[in-house]
């Protein structure tokens, strides 16, 4: 890996640990006392200073460092867990982003940026010079790995947070090569004697085999030693020592009197299973008993830190009955959920995403040729054949499927980025705002994903600036202080719906309804119902919000959103209560570029409806009565609006086309063949001239000259190279219903 | 389907060459700057477009691309362009939101490819054309006739050409 | 003097030399001398497989072993934790110097729980500060 890619990954990862990090900083504010989130804060913000520092890039990591140690603070105890650390916290992380934005930029960063470092590194310094007040008799605070940090060792220090072992603790475990190397663990530590002391060392063997599959080549053991070192000699002296060592060694050197919790990281940290490490070090006389369960109560997430598959500690405890049951099992839980986490990312790899596109459209290329092999087969009556085709053909189709799972992605990263907006909004709006997060795990199409993170983002704006009330109104309305905030993903007959509800006001119909008058949208005293008057929201230059505030109401309203959904085939649906609240639900379709097909003609010209939204295909007969009273057939009871698509293309003209001659085979009788398709909740039937049957077909954009097309989503190439046009069932539906309607009340 | 090699200008004796393909549209020769033709293509099946304005002819499969037909006989003059037997289809890159858009131009005949010396492309005409003239980008004097040197880019204007409503989208009617 | 002349004789070409002493079901006796290194160390783990699965017992004379590194003292290990775990019996008798220092610095002599013999005039080379009790657990074998 060169240096480049190293740091594009370096980038990449600093942003996802950010995200984290802002993700943890907010569950902080509901569980102040959840030492998971702390530790996880903790290292995430560690891992930014150490991978910052190996690219050079000093004012990140000397920023982390500050921040770091802060965390570490609150990690111990000694800095609670407020509003405001949190507050500072979060400047700290867009802090943080900012700098790594300039640095992946290439840029120097700006005076007035660096300034506002320093206020923040004050703030933070601030809380720990509270608690150094608070614990004046307490020494300085040692990081688990900050090779900067010492301790005296005959320290005189409090030792009620740190352990009784008044020497360096140091663990060894050796990559298993080192043998062929050259370099004797024994030259290392004999060289310790050099420096000081050695009190006590121990052999770890738990690693080594039975005799018979013991490889004498390969190093299985590690040592567990303590040390008494000479006075002026510090961590970085100590660690200077096994400098020569590779880097698929474990060095860890603890400081006298170092805090349980680093000892309990440290036991994390080792291959051996807790209990193990445990034993060894109570024997040893390293740690005490007390030590060493106190240890336990602190391990919380910390043995998934490693990449070994040892047990996690409590799930040993707990066997080896040296704890009760009670005490661990919620902990446990836990630990599980996030070691199961912990292996999904593991097992994941990055892979560019133009990568997969190309891919993606190799697939469809086969797909096509796929299906031109597939008809042509058809053509003869090599049954032999006709079976290999068929056989290929499946396979063809897990290959598209598989492939287009590739790209799916679950909504929930998405769903988190908007807490901190919630936060930030409510805090400037003095508003108490909740965000409840359901079906995080719901897949889609990651292009897709990226694309409605900015409509979703307005919509989510906009309902903590105009659908919430203020806390006062809320309470003089009986509703609870607190607002609640909704967000929800899940799948529904080929598409995927989000909704965004909030319990604030709700649209307000007699604003709506005024200024659709005074757009000239309805006529005064016109009667429209609920879902029409909340649809005209959603057109340019229409917004009822009577201030404009900062967040939104900047002349770009929910029309930017809807066309954003609509340049993605989805549908946007309002629905509101006064006074109740407001639920905005987007169906879009569950992918971009494949679908599954139903193959119709219509005035002699091919058109493809998605197959997810066609409930079925049927004859027939019309009422002629039916015909007067709006276009309504009746199916097995239920009352349904339909459209002929070749009046709707064709007008008049569509009478004196010869529908006959092609496909003749498919025209037994001149009963209507009818296609009922469903999308976001509702039912139309289209008639057409002739049903072909299903097929794959790759959606092929129709381009920009097409932007103001509305009936055709896109457009297909069938196996004999003829064009099919994709109908735009969605919009087709909303079209019936609404032309039906209209045409119902005149 | 026949296709024909593209080149840029070229340096001749310190004169900057212009090329251009030329062909027929009813009774006039006009001309485009070759720099700009991916391709000509003959027979091949146009599949029509519903609810689309006349000067969209309908889409053609290239190759496993989809790209959108602009019938020159409608843009110029509003009427249908038959389609008869030399009808070509001049594929053309227009540039478009920053990127490059393909479109297919259906003409009655392709003529032939010319180099003109730069300076003797008048760029204002001194006579009157029976089309707008922010169609034209020049005129040139080709063998006792004049040739009508279009701009293709507002031929072609994408902003201008997908600006349409489909009719029976007015809600109502 | 004759015992050096002897030794040096009965290194092979590698600098080490395994023999055996005694065989039986009960008891094997071998010796080990010379380069006890990485180098060999795949050597010397086959020569005490071959007899230590046929024995019950297995003593090992380790006065011959002039050179070795942590390779051979890990063998040891797993050779005394394997016993421990299997019910067999593994001793090492009359180790060299370089033994010894890897079993002091190591802190393994109650680990390996055998009998240490250091002489008086090579007392100034040891330590033994540490490892003469037996740690549970970071052994397998803790029968003496």
């Amino acid at each position: 890996m060169n240096l480049d890619s190293a740091k594009k990954v370096f980038f990449l990862e600093s942003r996802e640990n950010l995200q984290r990090i802002e993700e943890n900083l907010l569950t902080l504010l509901e569980n102040a006392h959840d030492q998971e989130f702390i530790n996880a804060l903790f290292r995430e913000v560690h891992t930014i200073k150490g991978s910052a520092g190996m690219f050079g890039y000093q004012d990140v990591t000397n920023f982390a460092h500050v921040f770091e140690n802060l965390l570490d603070g609150v990690r111990n105890g000694e800095v609670g867990v407020s509003d405001q650390l949190v507050e500072v916290s979060l400047a700290s992380h867009d802090y943080m982003k900012n700098l790594i934005d300039f640095a992946e930029n290439e840029k120097a960063v700006p005076d007035e940026v660096v300034s506002e470092g320093e206020v923040l590194i004050e703030r933070l310094k601030g809380f720990q010079s509270e608690t150094e007040n608070k614990e004046k008799q307490k020494a300085a605070l040692i990081n688990y790995e900050s090779v900067e940090s010492r301790k005296p060792q005959t320290s005189t220090a409090d030792t009620s947070t740190g352990v009784e072992n008044r020497y360096w603790h140091i663990s060894l475990r050796f990559g298993e090569n080192i043998f062929t190397t050259g370099l004797d663990p024994f030259s290392f530590i004999g060289y310790l004697k050099n420096i000081g002391t050695i009190v006590n060392v121990i052999p770890v063997t738990q690693q080594i085999p039975e005799f018979k599959d013991f490889n004498p080549e390969i190093c299985y053991i590690g040592f567990e030693l303590d040390f008494d070192a000479d006075k002026g000699i510090d961590k970085v002296k100590i660690m200077d020592v096994f400098e020569f060592l590779t880097d698929d060694c474990t060095v860890i050197v603890l400081p006298p009197h170092s805090e349980v919790d680093h000892y309990c990281q440290m036991i994390a940290d080792l291959p051996e299973s807790a209990v193990q490490i445990g034993d060894i070090l109570t024997q040893s006389g390293t740690l005490t008993k007390a030590e060493l369960e106190e240890a336990l109560e602190l391990q919380s997430s910390k043995s998934t830190d490693d990449g070994e598959n040892h047990p996690l500690l409590g799930e040993v405890m707990l066997k080896e009955k040296m704890i009760p049951e009670t005490v661990m099992e919620a902990a446990l839980e836990k630990q599980k959920e996030n070691r199961a986490k912990e292996e999904q990312r593991k097992r994941s790899i990055r892979i560019d995403a133009d990568k997969v596109d190309q891919l993606i459209t190799l697939v469809g290329e086969l797909v096509i040729s796929g299906a031109n092999i597939k008809q042509r087969i058809g053509q003869t009556d090599d049954t032999d054949l006709s079976e290999a085709v068929e056989q290929m053909a499946r396979l063809v189709d897990d290959v598209r499927d598989s492939t287009m799972y590739i790209r799916m992605v679950p909504i929930g990263e998405t769903f988190s980025t908007f807490k901190r907006t919630v936060h930030d909004l409510s805090r400037d709006m003095g508003k108490q705002v909740e965000l409840v997060i359901n079906g995080g795990d719901t897949e889609l199409d990651k292009t897709l994903v990226e694309k409605i993170q900015d409509p979703l983002m307005h919509i989510v704006r906009n309902a903590v600036d105009h659908g919430i009330e203020s806390p006062e109104e809320r309470l003089a309305m009986g509703k609870k202080e607190k607002a609640v905030i909704r967000l929800n993903a899940f799948h529904e007959s080929g598409s995927i719906v989000i909704e965004v509800s909030d319990d604030g006001k709700g649209l307000s119909r007699d604003r709506i309804y005024a200024k659709a008058v005074a757009n000239g949208l309805v006529t005064s005293g016109q009667n429209v119902d609920d879902r029409t008057l909340w649809n005209m929201i959603m057109l340019p230059g229409f917004s009822t919000a009577e201030k404009v505030t900062d967040i939104s109401g900047r002349g770009v309203g929910m029309d930017v959103v809807k066309k954003n959904i609509d340049s993605l085939r989805g549908v946007v649906d309002i629905e509101s209560t006064e006074k109740q609240g407001t639920t905005i639900r987007i169906h879009l379709p569950l992918t971009l570029a494949i679908i599954d097909g139903f193959l119709v003609t219509v005035a002699n010209q091919k058109y493809v409806f998605p197959l997810d939204m066609v409930l079925e295909c049927t004859d027939v007969e019309f009422n002629q009565d039916d015909k007067e009273g709006g276009n309504f057939f009746t199916l097995r009871g239920e009352v349904l609006p339909y459209l002929s698509l070749g009046e709707l293309f064709y007008g008049d003209n569509f009478k004196n086309i010869d529908k006959t001659n092609e496909n003749r085979v498919f025209s037994h009788d001149d009963k209507n063949k009818i296609v009922i398709v469903e999308y976001a909740r509702k039912r139309a039937g289209f008639v057409v001239d002739h049903l072909l049957g299903e097929l794959q077909t790759v959606i092929k954009p129709l381009g920009k000259l097409f932007y103001n097309m509305h009936w055709i989503s896109g457009a297909t190439i069938l196996g004999n190279g003829e064009v099919a046009l994709i109908i735009d069932v969605p919009r087709l539906i909303e079209y019936v219903g609404n032309n039906v309607k209209l045409r119902g009340k005149k | 389907m026949k296709e024909k090699r593209i080149y840029e200008k070229e340096q001749h004796e310190n004169r900057t060459m212009v090329q251009l393909l030329s062909f027929r549209q009813g009774r006039e020769i006009y001309a485009i700057k070759i720099h700009s033709v991916r391709e000509v293509i003959d027979s091949i099946a146009i599949t029509p477009i519903p609810l689309v304005p006349l000067y969209i002819k309908g889409v053609i499969n290239l190759r496993g691309n989809i790209i959108p037909v602009v019938d020159l006989n409608a843009r110029f003059y509003g009427d249908k362009g038959e389609i008869i037997k030399t009808t070509s289809i001049i594929v053309i890159e227009v540039p478009f939101e920053e990127e490059l858009v393909t479109i297919g131009l259906m003409i009655d005949a392709v003529k032939e490819v010319l180099m003109f010396p730069e300076e003797e492309i008048d760029p204002t005409p001194d006579f009157g054309t029976n089309i707008r003239t922010d169609y034209i980008s020049g005129v040139a004097r080709h063998e006792d006739n004049y040739l009508i040197i279009l701009n293709v880019n507002s031929v072609l204007d994408i902003a201008e050409l997908s600006e349409f409503t489909c009719e029976a989208a007015i809600v109502g009617e | 003097m004759m015992d050096d002349l002897c030794f040096r004789l009965s290194v092979g070409e590698n600098g080490l030399e395994c023999k055996v002493i005694k065989s039986g079901a009960d008891v094997t006796e071998a010796e080990i001398k010379g380069d006890c290194t990485i180098y060999n160390a795949a050597e010397i783990k086959k020569f005490i497989s071959k007899y230590y699965d046929k024995s019950d017992s297995l003593v090992l004379n380790l006065s011959g072993v002039d050179e070795i590194d942590s390779s051979f003292f890990q063998l040891l290990l797993a050779l005394k934790k394997d016993a421990g775990e299997s019910n067999k019996r593994v001793s090492f008798i009359a180790h060299s110097i370089p033994v010894l220092k890897y079993i002091d610095l190591y802190g393994a002599a109650a680990m390996f729980g055998d009998r240490l013999v250091v002489k008086k005039e090579d007392r100034d080379k040891f330590d033994f500060r540490y490892g003469l009790k037996t740690v549970k657990g970071a052994s397998g074998n803790e029968s003496r």
